[in-house]
């Protein structure tokens, strides 16, 4: 029961992340073609006067010469565009390779890696995802959009601890944020670890009943650190046959069965979707 | 003692997580020096420095998420501390246990400070209100408010009467503890305020805004006095120094400077940590400097008279 609830949570999460992501990209667009097109205008109106150039050469002398000076971060600009209007088309794989190829030119672009976390999000590739947030994180360690995306790539890995971590980390840095932030991510993380924290606890009582039940002569005094491998006196203090002799390694054993079960769930939940 | 600013000890990994917040007292019934440190792994730690190092004292745990601020009052005999919840801690550094807890509702404490007369807590809050809370009982005292927004960072002077807080839009707001009235509002920076601090005669107080500026204010008159550039990036904190003139200054560019008000220029800096640096405090008498960093460690400096 507890597992499918957590699947349920799990895709909610991609959906929201996916809302977050179209809200940035459209920024992007917005924002860069008012920012450039008309400097380089201006740019080229100073540099040649129509009448007495060559165009055939004028343009070839830019791209050789000083278009190189420019050139990579126009490039990276004209790549993450595209990336980003591929992305809006739900083209992740594509915006991927984009943003990749823009980061080769501009590589300390924390916003090009926290999109591309997200687009690696939305593709399920959580731990690309995870590794693109944290260049994003340490290419600009005050942008707490990047810790947020960083929070949601490791909620999808299933590391809720860090998550918290990351989700307070972008809180600190703005504390005025969103709700979002706080109810969606914070709190959101908050109650899966609690629940997770209830699932090992009910497991392990589960594991305690059925293990009683079996051996049966178990001291249910003991029951609690009953998975202490340095477990007192074992069974045998209750007056077992010294034959036995061997039961801590049995129950070592159940142990570790019970624990690829539980691991193997666990996966199962995290694959079926 | 040394005549010149150095680096006297680290503690590295001193949290599992960030150090946001620190304080450094003396405590007056066994003369120990305490360094409190609050971390987003929820652990409040208090250490003592003794023989030119620090040694663990206690782990404060109960906090359920990251710890934003610790404080400790004069006499260096209580911690008070808040975390992201909002629950405000009191715990007694002597024992290592907790006092008092608080509940200061949704996203209503953010920085905590003791008064001078270690009665009350002062804490902003979301609403830009300043909750201030009884040390005896725990409950709400009072409230004052800005009619701003956020308040995130909070001081009191150190003669008792007044109170300043920041804002998260650059606006400082000073307050008249005895009447509860708002003397005045200086609009100071554009961006978050995230420390402020008076000066040993309550009569300078200086400001740490994300516009990597710090601005001096003269109190009395409620005018700047001084705006003071050298951090390339958000100037996390502020301290004065006991001496008056002399006040830490801590950013995201890693660096920790101290600064002279009188001369208004940077005396040191400090580049020794890995990463931001959330908070630098002088201790008692002014001989040294605490600090600590997103880079999990402790630094401590000496600072020449």
């Amino acid at each position: 029961m507890y597992c499918l609830r957590s699947i349920a949570s799990k895709t909610d999460i991609l959906s929201m992340t996916s809302f977050g992501w179209k809200r940035k990209v459209g920024e992007n667009v917005t924002k860069p073609p008012s920012a450039f097109s008309p400097g380089e205008q201006l740019e080229d109106e100073h540099e040649v006067d129509p009448d007495e150039v060559d165009w055939l050469h004028a343009v070839k002398i830019r791209r050789s010469a000083d278009g190189l000076l420019e050139d990579p971060v126009t490039k990276a600009h004209r790549l993450r565009q595209e990336g980003c209007l591929l992305a809006e088309s739900q083209r992740y794989w594509e915006a991927i390779r984009r943003w990749e190829d823009a980061l080769e030119l501009t590589p300390d672009d924390a916003m090009l890696h926290e999109m591309k976390a997200q687009a690696y999000m939305e593709v399920h590739e959580v731990f690309p995802a995870v590794q693109a947030a944290e260049k994003a994180v340490t290419s600009d360690p005050r942008w707490w959009v990047a810790y947020q995306t960083l929070g949601r790539a490791q909620l999808g890995l299933g590391d809720l601890k860090l998550s918290i971590s990351s989700f307070s980390k972008a809180i600190h840095l703005n504390p005025a944020c969103s709700k979002e932030l706080w109810e969606d991510d914070l709190k959101w993380a908050c109650s899966l670890l609690e629940e997770k924290r209830e699932l090992e606890r009910k497991a392990e009582e589960e594991e305690t009943e059925a293990t009683a039940g079996v051996s049966g002569e178990l001291d249910t005094e003991h029951d609690d650190d009953y998975w202490y491998p340095q477990f007192p006196d074992p069974p045998l203090a209750v007056g077992e046959a010294p034959g036995t002799e061997d039961t801590d390694t049995p129950v070592m054993d159940r142990y570790q069965t019970h624990l690829r079960r539980f691991q193997s769930r666990c996966r199962a939940g995290t694959t079926e979707r | 003692m040394s005549s010149q600013y150095s680096i006297l000890f680290k503690q590295e990994n001193a949290h599992d997580d960030a150090i946001w917040s620190c304080a450094w007292a003396r405590s007056d019934t066994d003369g120990v020096d305490n360094i409190v440190t609050g971390s987003v792994d929820d652990s409040v730690k208090v250490w003592k420095w003794v023989d030119e190092k620090l040694e663990l004292r206690w782990t404060l745990e109960g906090h359920q998420l990251g710890v934003v601020s610790v404080d400790m009052n004069q006499e260096g005999t209580m911690v008070a501390s808040s975390s992201l919840d909002a629950h405000i801690r009191l715990w007694d550094i002597e024992t290592g246990k907790q006092m008092r807890s608080m509940d200061a509702g949704p996203v209503d404490a953010w920085t905590v400070a003791f008064s001078p007369d270690s009665r009350f807590i002062a804490s902003g809050s979301h609403g830009g209100k300043v909750n201030i809370f009884n040390v005896e009982n725990g409950k709400k005292e009072t409230s004052l408010d800005t009619r701003g927004k956020f308040t995130l960072s909070i001081a009191y002077s150190p003669d008792g009467k007044y109170v300043a807080c920041g804002a998260i839009d650059g606006i400082i707001n000073i307050f008249d503890i005895t009447t509860g009235k708002l003397l005045h509002t200086l609009e100071g920076h554009a961006m978050p305020i995230r420390s402020l601090a008076f000066s040993g005669d309550s009569q300078l107080l200086v400001t740490a805004s994300d516009d990597s500026h710090i601005k001096i204010y003269d109190v009395q008159h409620a005018s700047l006095s001084h705006t003071l550039s050298g951090h390339a990036s958000w100037v996390l904190n502020v301290s004065f120094s006991p001496d008056n003139t002399h006040f830490v200054s801590s950013s995201s560019d890693k660096s920790v400077k101290v600064w002279d008000g009188r001369m208004r220029q940077c005396a040191h800096t400090f580049f020794d940590h890995l990463d931001q640096v959330w908070c630098a405090e002088y201790n008692t008498n002014g001989t040294k400097i605490v600090s600590v960093s997103d880079d999990r460690a402790i630094h401590i400096y000496d600072c020449p008279l």
